[in-house]
């Protein structure tokens, strides 16, 4: 049984493009173009997956306010922001929309697949509730669940989105070692990523850690250059 | 283009106020020339009254008769009024001042000298008036003086006196005062040769006192005054006889020349009942003169000093608390400007018996007129106003009342006094109140102006935290603010959009760049022949490219409400900088030359967001490298001067062009040759520019000091 995607965004040349795509990756997918029709139709049947644009039409924020009703709807529904600005991301981050991941424009299809798979297997991982070992590594507080594609740290869940997960498990994966940013700009997985963007990144990656502990300095700056995970 | 500010303006528009000061000046002058003239009008006023008075009673001028002296022989008696009362015993000191000036009033005239030889006789002279009396005085220098022989009827024959009266009737009556020896003498009337008295009995209304003195004698003189009363003529000789045997007279000397003896001089008596008139006149710092036709002088009252009191009462009076305070204060002004009124001045003498002055011609030919003339010393300057005094029409004499302008002059000085005080008052006050008014113009313009000059930032942002000052007040400073106001919210909304524009092309731009992208994905994905073909790698170099410049289009946007929302954190710059430089260095091992290096040793703190730091420093060194001539390094250092981290930059390469420095760090301002590898839009600086602002810092440029070269210069505040 395929996976159902469910894709709004008002502009029908990028929508059509998304779904054939994803239709070439093997999903199902609905598109709408607006917030009220994709409501109507998520209140139909829900989709596994939801990739948004936050512009919807006549509504700036569409996306936003979507995604808080789908959450009501489900609590663990993968939701994709595709955003054109970077500060958006923050404003999802600020809203606490617990959206699983965001992408910003322009979107490399490849990139969407495999970001869509790898939520997939996150959501089949939380629903087996299966932990492997040999998929777990831990270097000194940090818990890195390769499977499940979360992190702990001193045995706290963090609520990462999929790209900060790709970023701490790349600089954990080698802890000392600079990650540049050219390097890190590939972990995101997106065509179009500044270094401004990475430093978003780290930014809030940082603060979901103090959210858990205040002395948390394990992600260190090498100015001009990238981050180093400190072991 | 003269700079000359409001201030000394204003300042320069005070200074005509000094026309007041002059106004009132001339005001003052004008004034003191009408109170003189008023002063004249009331002289003349009070002289007319007083003629008014004494018109048409001639008697008051008796006895003299009207009409001009016809014969300049005939000597008139002009006789003194005395204070008191004289007793005949030959003293003079009874006579007081007047006996000392008996030749100030006569010139005796030779009447007979029978041998013509040389006489040794001369006489001086006075007349006075007491009550009904007519008093006289003679002093007679005779080297032989021979006394009347009783024995002998005849008078003729001894040194005596003669008189020549003639009474209003024109009736002719001649006396012979005759000494037998010092003491009373005797009177006679005598014949027309005066050789015997008419009549053996001696009169004795005529007294009469002989008293020797060294070189000669004295004769002292008493008779009624009724004798000389109306037109009545008198004249008084001296006859001298030496030679004691023959006793023959040697010379007559008398008081009128006239050869025809009944030609006789008019007894000028000061008239009592004027006196009388004009003593009721009396006013202090007045002089009331009467003359008669002849100019002499005939009555007297007054004094002119006394107007010094009424001067001082002037001055001294109504004056208030802060007038006197602001005379004591100004009084070396008043000094400079003023001329005191003189407390003390010489005029003619009580005694003067002439005058002569041009208004005493004008007013006795029947017209009224005034005058100013100088004191006799020349210290006050009085006023004089004539009236003429008419007897049937005809002039009989004129009054001339005298008063020393002083009063006038302190008048005068008093305004002057009260003028400059008020002037002085006003000026400081009217002075104080516009400097106060153009000091706050000029400080609220000036204000005003900083402000408007300081509302925009270079990015030619709006700092709303500088609101404009008085765009409150109700005045044009106020309208001129609330319009500068507001064209700098229209100028910064401009700005906004302008700097919006990348921002929002981009985003607009984002949408269909990502329906070619997604559409060349598919294409490639459905048609992997399509997808190696050469057209579809060079259309997705351009969508990459077109992506890379939308993303540096809103990267300064993005930027700017990053660094607002920014957390900022005190950090060591230095240790900041040698870890980026250090990073910098490796992730760009093209560029062989590498970079020189300072640092300093200690830490170097600052407070901001080291992210930006860096990012700054990237694009500084990304512009310097850019600029770079091949195989020279990059210089870039880091010291501190007056609390502030400077961060230099330095390549050997293209210069700025001249007016380029400041401009450089605007958005999209770009000096890169087009056509070069890179896509660059000008943000680079512009983002420089942003971080170093958002740190309170400033950004510069500059060619180096050698000219092939240019430095970059940050500066940053210490925390």
């Amino acid at each position: 049984m395929s996976r159902k995607i469910a894709i709004v965004e008002d502009d029908p040349d990028q929508r059509e493009n998304y779904a054939d795509a994803m239709t070439m990756h093997g999903f199902e997918v609905t598109t709408y173009p607006n917030r009220r029709e994709a409501l109507k139709g998520f209140k139909n049947e829900l989709p596994d997956l939801a990739i948004l644009d936050i512009m919807l039409e006549d509504e700036p924020d569409g996306g936003f306010d979507l995604c808080r009703e789908l959450r009501s709807m489900s609590r663990n529904l993968p939701i994709i922001f595709l955003t054109a600005r970077d500060n958006d991301i923050d404003t999802v981050s600020g809203l606490r929309l617990d959206a699983w991941d965001y992408l910003t424009k322009p979107v490399n299809l490849q990139y969407l697949a495999v970001r869509v798979s790898s939520l997939f297997r996150i959501v089949d991982t939380l629903s087996a509730r299966t932990v492997s070992d040999d998929k777990v590594f831990r270097l000194g507080d940090l818990m890195v669940d390769q499977q499940s594609m979360s992190i702990t740290w001193k045995d706290q869940p963090l609520n990462l989105t999929l790209t900060e997960y790709w970023l701490v498990e790349s600089m954990s994966r080698h802890p000392g070692h600079v990650r540049t940013y050219d390097h890190m700009m590939q972990v995101t997985r997106q065509s179009m990523v500044e270094r401004n963007t990475i430093n978003g990144y780290i930014r809030r990656i940082r603060n979901k850690f103090k959210e858990i502990d205040s002395n948390f300095d394990s992600i260190q700056t090498v100015f001009g250059v990238g981050y180093r995970w400190k072991s | 283009m003269i700079r000359v500010s409001i201030r000394y303006k204003l300042l320069l528009v005070i200074l005509t106020l000094l026309l007041i000061p002059w106004m009132g000046y001339q005001y003052v002058r004008e004034m003191k020339s009408f109170a003189l003239q008023g002063q004249e009008e009331a002289l003349l006023l009070t002289a007319g009254a007083i003629a008014t008075v004494l018109h048409d009673r001639p008697e008051l001028f008796s006895p003299e008769k009207s009409g001009p002296a016809v014969d300049s022989e005939i000597g008139d008696l002009q006789v003194m009024r005395l204070d008191h009362p004289l007793t005949m015993d030959g003293k003079l000191d009874d006579w007081g001042q007047l006996a000392q000036n008996t030749g100030h009033y006569s010139v005796p005239r030779l009447l007979k000298n029978p041998d013509n030889n040389e006489s040794d006789l001369s006489f001086n002279h006075v007349l006075g008036s007491w009550g009904r009396y007519l008093y006289a005085l003679f002093i007679v220098q005779d080297d032989v003086v021979t006394y009347r022989d009783t024995s002998y009827r005849r008078l003729d024959n001894s040194d005596h006196l003669r008189i020549y009266l003639r009474d209003e009737n024109d009736k002719m009556t001649r006396y012979a005062v005759v000494a037998a020896k010092p003491g009373r003498m005797d009177v006679y009337a005598m014949d027309e040769d005066w050789r015997y008295p008419l009549t053996g009995d001696p009169i004795y209304s005529i007294v009469s006192y002989f008293r020797r003195l060294d070189n000669g004698y004295a004769i002292e003189l008493r008779m009624p005054g009724s004798m000389v009363s109306g037109d009545a003529r008198l004249a008084i000789a001296i006859a001298d006889v030496d030679d004691t045997k023959e006793r023959k007279l040697k010379t007559v000397l008398g008081t009128s020349a006239a050869k025809n003896t009944t030609d006789l001089g008019r007894v000028l008596i000061p008239s009592p009942e004027i006196d009388r008139i004009l003593h009721g006149l009396d006013k202090p710092g007045t002089r009331i003169w009467i003359i008669d036709q002849n100019k002499y002088v005939r009555a007297l009252v007054g004094d002119l000093s006394t107007s010094q009191y009424e001067a001082s009462k002037l001055s001294g009076s109504n004056m208030k608390t802060l007038q006197l305070w602001m005379n004591k204060l100004l009084d070396p002004i008043f000094r400079l400007i003023l001329n005191p009124p003189v407390a003390e001045f010489k005029d003619l003498p009580d005694d003067t018996r002439e005058r002569n002055e041009a208004v005493i011609y004008q007013v006795l030919e029947g017209k009224p007129a005034t005058d100013r003339r100088p004191s006799i010393d020349k210290k006050a300057e009085l006023l004089m106003a004539a009236h003429p005094i008419f007897n049937n029409d005809k002039i009989m004499g004129a009054v001339i009342v005298e008063r020393s302008s002083n009063n006038v002059v302190a008048l005068q000085n008093q305004l002057l006094q009260n003028l400059i005080a008020v002037t002085v008052i006003v000026f400081a006050l009217v002075g104080a109140a516009l400097m106060t008014f153009a000091w706050r113009l000029t400080r609220r313009i000036r204000r005003l102006s900083k402000a408007s000059g300081h509302a925009i930032n270079p990015e030619g942002r709006l700092r709303v935290e500088h609101g404009l000052p008085d765009t409150k007040a109700g005045d044009e400073i106020g309208d001129l603010s609330r319009s500068i106001s507001d064209m700098l919210t229209r100028l910064a909304h401009y700005t906004r959009y302008l700097e919006r524009m990348p921002d929002t092309l981009a985003h607009e731009l984002n949408n269909p760049l990502n329906v070619v992208n997604s559409s060349l994905e598919n294409l490639g994905t459905q048609h992997p022949d399509i997808a190696q073909s050469k057209y579809m790698s060079r259309a997705r170099n351009g969508v990459n490219r077109l992506g890379s410049l939308l993303a540096s289009l809103t990267e300064a946007g993005n930027l700017e409400e990053a660094l607002e929302t920014e957390h900022h954190e005190k950090f060591n710059l230095n240790k900041m900088l040698a870890m980026f430089i250090e990073g910098y260095q490796e992730s760009h091992p093209k560029f062989k030359q590498g970079f020189i290096t300072q640092l300093p040793e200690h830490q170097v703190i600052l407070e901001g967001s080291p992210d930006h730091i860096a990012q700054m420093m990237d694009k500084l060194l990304d512009n310097a490298m850019d600029f770079c001539v091949p195989d020279q390094p990059v210089s870039f250092s880091l010291s501190v001067w007056q609390n502030q981290a400077i961060i230099k930059v330095m390549n050997i390469g293209r210069t700025l062009p001249e007016g380029m420095e400041e401009r450089l760090f605007d958005p999209m301002i770009s000096l890169r040759r087009t056509g070069e590898s890179r896509s660059h839009l000008g943000m680079g600086l512009h983002i420089v520019r942003l971080i170093a602002n958002a740190h309170g810092g400033t950004a510069g440029a500059r060619n180096n000091e050698a000219g092939n070269g240019v430095v970059f210069e940050i500066r940053l505040p210490l925390a």
